[in-house]
């Protein structure tokens, strides 16, 4: 059998669906309430490319990933009974059959279904889990050796020497790596290395690098970066939004009417399991969608699940120590949101803030009744964006159509924000266009006119523009302007093109030769070229250099 | 530079039974396998000759034999797909000869992918003194130089792929003599030999020979090569970082020669 994964990231042109093998264990028929596995066979049936096999022993027996997977499928999805998966058996015998060990999504349908709700609800539930879960894998661009490293499972403590004529069981951590035909770090961008909790990535000489050994892949500088140029396997903003727009949206689930998106980490997602061993029950509606870290949730996830149709939304924070002490940075965005669903009059409890000390308090939260308050009457946008600050602005725009029209929230935790420049002192040189992430900044040029554009959807707030500018003259504020969104790009300094008097060409903005001019006055001296182009510029200063030069010889002479 | 050292390869093959069922893996066959490994690609690259590709095909068939216990790295799937490659070596031997000489070899234009160095580090694309003595003095650290009858420069691929060959050697020779002081240094120098001059420049020469050679044997070689060599730079800093976790570990050492812990 050959290898399935290029290590190389898949293009981003249309590709027809990669053909995936969904693999459940036969023990999820009895388990808890028991799955209805050949239910779920057939609600997955008319996926394309999509093979569904119950397996006898599954979670005792990795090897039957390699032994069912064919020639001809690129991904897999594995329904198990609990979350113990077993290492990194799993990896080895997916990389046996061909398989990206980081392209298999395992989901522990014991724990979520069959062991937490009754039968239907359970089997239901489980569909829509593996439809999720199947769309991610798909999204999976592939994994190459700069985008993981391996961990040697030494035992903890200190180690005797013998041990080190042993190579400990290896298993492999993604880590961040940069697309470098997106990073801007060049034009001064390192909105990822101030995010970054471990300090692995740092600009050096205009160059984001990434320290693989102390990158954790929390996935904060996944989101933070609003170029998407930051990779993380099995963690892209495409993985994520996929999943969610099948969390949310997939078909032919009657019992599960009311969806709503529970996001949690890799570290806590245990807790759902917990709930179930202590016969907690909660509404089989909430739809875990597994994190690295809640911290990577930025308000605009949150909006887009309520904007796609989520009922509610939850984030569980870290209850004790959170690995990349991100509590207070999950708390703000909450806030943040929180204050924004209140002046856009929708309900705050549609969004939960979950605490995982307590399973008790946490199933009464879940329980709570998701409200009845329609947030819009316009369709339910057919993709999800997560790629802030688009995510926030188009579902705000969306969300805002059923409450108040007039919405300004001033906010540290805004993902968006507003240029405004001080029209006085502007020279229209565009370093402020040409440092600017998202293009929010534009420089549009017609006959002898120059505009300076904003467009507030696309504004992060990062402040690249005010730090580029030489002038001071760019304020940035942390707004959530819903009206400045809605108005879209507007012109924020217009000023005329002085044309070269020598001959003709349009050269430079006006406001800037007004500008040179000042300084060279003030300084005390002048340049009658200043109103020529660079090229009949050089042409003049060449010429009065000439003559100085024949001027000098006549006198010597 | 000797380039044999297949039959030790072949005497650890039964010690790969080893291979423990929680995954863990004898040091000594890990050396072993990736002393062969580096050897085969750096014997891939260079010109194919008769003998050359008739030793390539047993190196394959031998390598080909371990892949119960390769499947627990990443480098697998790369190293499969090398591999599939190279048992389609015994074809036509005129065409692998035709691509190696239209690819690497010299030409009014220049060269297509030079596989040197020299080519991706010097400012001028030409071979540099300075880099070049860098080069051999790292092979003289243990003692060694380029064999005149390869015909080579120092900085040329094949001779550095097989100076990490030698380097994995002789960590494989340390750990069978129980030396960990010797097999640490070999590791630490393998590192610094990939950081400092391997892992500077063979992902950009494979990405150079990915466009000449769209879908041809060398194409997928210094892919192969690229990869494993980014996998295995990554597998020395885990184990030499855990080093640290360890009382009496050797200490570390950057001097030529200098003496460490036995």
């Amino acid at each position: 059998m050959s290898p399935k994964t290029t290590g190389q990231p898949a293009s981003e042109t249309v590709a027809p669906p990669a053909r995936t093998l969904v693999l459940l264990c036969e023990g999820l028929a009895e388990l808890g309430n028991g799955l209805d596995l050949d239910g779920i066979k057939q609600s997955l049936k008319n996926t394309p490319e999509l093979r569904v096999e119950v397996v006898p022993d599954l979670c005792d027996r990795p090897t039957a990933l390699a032994e069912t997977t064919a020639e001809a499928d690129d991904r897999a999805v594995v329904g198990l009974c609990s979350s113990n998966r077993s290492g990194g058996e799993f990896d080895y015998h997916a990389r046996q059959a061909g398989l990206d060990p980081f392209g298999v999504a395992t989901v522990n349908l014991g724990g979520l279904c069959a062991r937490a709700h009754a039968r239907d609800l359970a089997t239901n539930k489980a569909t829509v889990l593996l439809a999720a879960a199947v769309s991610r894998a798909r999204a999976f661009p592939g994994s190459g050796p700069e985008h993981v490293k391996p961990r040697l499972g030494w035992s903890d403590g200190r180690v005797s020497r013998r041990a080190l004529f042993t190579l400990p069981p290896i298993t492999y951590q993604p880590v961040a790596s940069v697309r470098a035909n997106r990073c801007i770090s060049k034009a001064g961008c390192d909105l990822c290395t101030v995010v970054c909790p471990r300090g692995a990535l740092s600009v050096v000489g205009g160059k984001l690098n990434v320290d693989k050994s102390a990158c954790d892949a929390c996935g904060l500088c996944v989101t933070e970066c609003p170029r998407d140029a930051v990779e993380l396997p099995a963690a892209s903003l495409r993985e994520f939004e996929v999943e969610l727009e099948a969390l949310l949206t997939a078909p032919g689930l009657p019992k599960l009417e009311r969806r709503a998106i529970l996001c949690v980490c890799d570290r806590n997602v245990q807790v759902l399991e917990e709930l179930a061993k202590q016969r907690l029950p909660y509404a089989a509606g909430w739809l875990p969608l597994r994190v690295p870290c809640t911290g990577m949730v930025s308000a605009g996830w949150i909006l887009q699940s309520l904007a796609l149709g989520a009922s509610a939304v939850a984030v569980m924070a870290c209850g004790g120590e959170c690995a990349f002490e991100q509590r207070e940075r999950t708390a703000a965005t909450a806030a943040y949101c929180h204050d924004l669903l209140d002046l856009l009059g929708i309900s705050g409890d549609r969004l939960r803030v979950l605490d995982p000390s307590s399973v008790t308090d946490l199933a009464d939260v879940l329980n709570r009744p998701f409200g009845d308050d329609v947030v819009s009457d316009s369709p339910v946008p057919e993709r999800a964006c997560l790629r802030e600050p688009t995510a926030t602005a188009s579902a705000l725009m969306h969300l805002a159509e059923a409450g108040s029209g007039s919405v300004a929230l001033r906010s540290d935790r805004s993902p968006l924000g507003v240029v405004r420049i001080d029209a006085q002192g502007c020279t229209a040189c565009e370093a402020c266009v040409r440092a600017c992430p998202t293009d929010a900044l534009a420089c549009e040029k017609e006959g002898d006119g120059l505009a300076i554009t904003f467009d507030p959807n696309l504004c992060t707030g990062c402040s690249l523009c005010a730090r580029s500018c030489s002038e001071d003259v760019i304020q940035v504020e942390h707004v959530t302007d819903l009206e400045a969104l809605s108005n879209g790009r507007t012109e924020l300094y217009r000023d005329t093109q002085v044309r070269c008097e020598k001959c003709g060409v349009a050269f430079a903005p006006a406001s800037m030769v007004r500008r040179v001019e000042q300084l060279l006055n003030d300084g005390g001296g002048s340049s009658p070229a200043i109103r020529r182009c660079p090229a009949c510029r050089g042409i003049a200063i060449g010429a009065s250099l000439e003559g100085r030069v024949q001027s000098k010889h006549q006198k010597e002479e | 530079m000797a380039v044999s050292r297949n039959g030790h390869l072949a005497q650890e093959r039964s010690r790969r039974k080893q291979t423990r069922r929680d995954g863990s893996m004898p040091m000594l066959e890990l050396a072993s396998f990736r002393e062969g490994a580096y050897r085969l690609f750096s014997q891939a690259l260079l010109y194919p000759a008769d003998e050359r590709l008739a030793a390539l095909a047993t190196a394959t068939e031998e390598l080909d034999q371990d892949e119960d216990v390769l499947a627990q790295f990443a480098f697998f799937a790369d190293w499969r797909r090398v591999l599939a490659r190279l048992r389609d070596v015994g074809g036509p031997r005129r065409d692998l000869e035709e691509q190696h000489v239209a690819l690497f070899g010299a030409s009014k234009a220049g060269t297509l992918c030079p596989p040197y160095e020299s080519a991706f580090l010097s400012p001028s694309g030409q071979p540099d003194g300075l880099l070049m003595a860098r080069v051999e003095a790292a092979y003289s650290e243990i003692g060694i130089a380029p064999s005149p009858e390869t015909g080579e420069l120092p900085d040329h691929i094949a001779i550095e792929l097989e100076f990490m060959a030698m380097l994995c050697g002789q960590e494989a020779a340390a750990w069978e003599a129980d030396d960990v002081a010797g097999a640490v240094k070999a590791m630490r120098r393998a590192k610094r030999f990939l950081d400092g001059h391997l892992l500077v420049w063979l992902p950009r020469f494979a990405r150079l020979l990915a466009a000449a050679d769209r879908d041809g044997f060398y194409r997928t070689v210094s892919e192969g090569a690229a990869a494993f060599v980014l996998y295995d730079r990554d597998l020395l800093a885990a184990f030499l970082e855990g080093l640290s976790r360890i009382s009496d570990a050797p200490p570390e050492d950057r001097s030529n020669g200098a003496q460490v812990m036995s």
